[in-house]
């Protein structure tokens, strides 16, 4: 198991255009939801790049790669997966096998060491502040309290934002 | 065949390509709070706008966001594929978490606050920017880590302090960290400097000489000035940059203007 932290430069880039036009049906009508469609966008072209960069680095060829998405940042996963596989097409990833797997939330109350489900704290919440945590995940502290003791201090133990969890080279 | 392991966070290579686009990563920090960091990088900001340069002002002050206040930015960031655009108020880019927290309580652990700025960073849309100012927090912890450890080219700091020992102690470990982080500190800003009564006050050569014991320049001292509060307290970034305090700031920077 090789553990990479960081990136060097140096090594080429494979980035791929996208253009929302091309998901005329995944496009929401609604502000919000266009919103969330060109953030989900931005972070999957993020992912793909990142990972052909990681490849190149080390010098291989993606053989598979995993990604999680965390149930905090209330993302959409069938169209996280369904953004995967088309930003990928055209890159060296286009032939690696991907798995999309939804990660449950857990928030840790550190004041009363209560661990909650997202669902217990987003119920009330207004949509502008689902919005605010679908970009900063950990901001769930600002608007929201230990159903338990009421105090704002949280820790989120998983299933916050999208990520990779893994990525296999064919060396 | 090797396994990647989720150490791969694919916010850094985001950070990293964006960061590519940007000529100068300027980092304003003291370690001390209350010493005038976000009034310098703002008036910093404004001024390099102003002189035709392409800015950028990241408010790296989690807990306590003010950039914002200071540019009376309130439109959020706009949302495109290429990731969030700041708001351009007086040709400065401004990002901040409270473009999206929009006044309430951020409590944050060290770690959510690293998320947040991990997140601001890899989401915002700069574009080509020749400065990016970033206002740092007070102290040493996970944002000045995170920010000293991105280990780009161009990154540089300066370190504003007050005049009085309890300024320049912090100061001095802040300028310890980056000379062991490889960060190469521009100088030494004195800000809010009263005249003395009595010449040559111990306190007085604070600055000075932390300027001194490091190696760095002293870029400037820059005074007390009433009109800066007056022109934070109506957020008027055209007030504040035609302070006596903005044109010594100016003056002090002025190799970045060249």
């Amino acid at each position: 198991m090789h553990r990479h932290d960081s990136f060097s430069s140096g090594f080429a880039l494979h980035p791929v255009s996208f253009h929302r036009n091309d998901y005329p049906n995944a496009l929401p009508q609604s502000r919000s939801e266009r919103t969330r469609l060109l953030h989900e966008l931005s972070l999957v072209q993020g992912i793909i790049d990142t990972v052909n960069e990681t490849a190149d680095e080390k010098g291989g060829r993606v053989q598979s790669f995993k990604v999680g998405v965390g149930e905090l940042a209330q993302f959409d996963i069938r169209l996280v997966r369904q953004l995967l596989n088309d930003i990928r097409r055209g890159t060296p990833l286009e032939g690696a096998k991907v798995t999309v797997v939804q990660e449950k939330s857990r928030v840790k109350c550190l004041s009363c060491g209560r661990s909650w489900d997202f669902h217990d704290l987003v119920g009330p919440m207004s949509t502008d502040e689902r919005e605010m945590i679908h970009f900063l995940p950990e901001l769930l502290s600002s608007c929201s309290r230990c159903p338990s003791c009421s105090k704002s201090y949280f820790e989120i133990e998983g299933g916050r934002s999208v990520r990779v969890i893994e990525v296999v080279l064919n060396d | 065949m090797t396994d990647i392991d989720s150490a791969l966070d694919f916010r850094l290579g985001m950070i990293r390509r964006r960061l590519e686009r940007i000529g100068n990563l300027l980092l304003v920090l003291s370690g001390k709070g209350g010493v005038g960091k976000s009034v310098v990088s703002a008036t910093l900001a404004a001024q390099l706008a102003d002189s035709g340069f392409r800015v950028g002002l990241m408010d790296a002050d989690i807990y306590g966001p003010s950039s914002a206040l200071l540019f009376d930015a309130k439109t959020p960031p706009e949302e495109g594929e290429g990731g969030l655009t700041p708001p351009a108020i007086n040709g400065v880019k401004v990002m901040s978490v409270d473009l999206f927290a929009s006044g309430k309580p951020i409590p944050l652990t060290g770690y959510g606050a690293r998320q947040v700025l991990l997140e601001l960073l890899a989401l915002t849309n700069w574009g080509e920017l020749d400065y990016l100012i970033v206002d740092m927090p007070p102290a040493t912890g996970d944002i000045m880590l995170t920010l000293t450890s991105l280990d780009e080219k161009g990154v540089e700091a300066v370190v504003v302090t007050m005049p009085d020992r309890l300024s320049t102690t912090v100061a001095h470990r802040v300028l310890e960290l980056l000379k062991s982080g490889r960060v190469p500190a521009l100088g030494v800003l004195e800000n809010m400097h009263r005249p003395s009564r009595r010449a040559g006050r111990a306190t007085d050569r604070g600055p000075r000489e932390l300027a001194s014991e490091f190696k760095v320049p002293l870029l400037g001292i820059l005074p007390y000035d009433p009109g800066v509060s007056k022109a934070v307290e109506r957020s008027d970034i055209r007030a504040l940059v035609a302070t006596k305090f903005a044109r010594e700031l100016r003056r002090s920077m002025s190799s970045l203007f060249d």
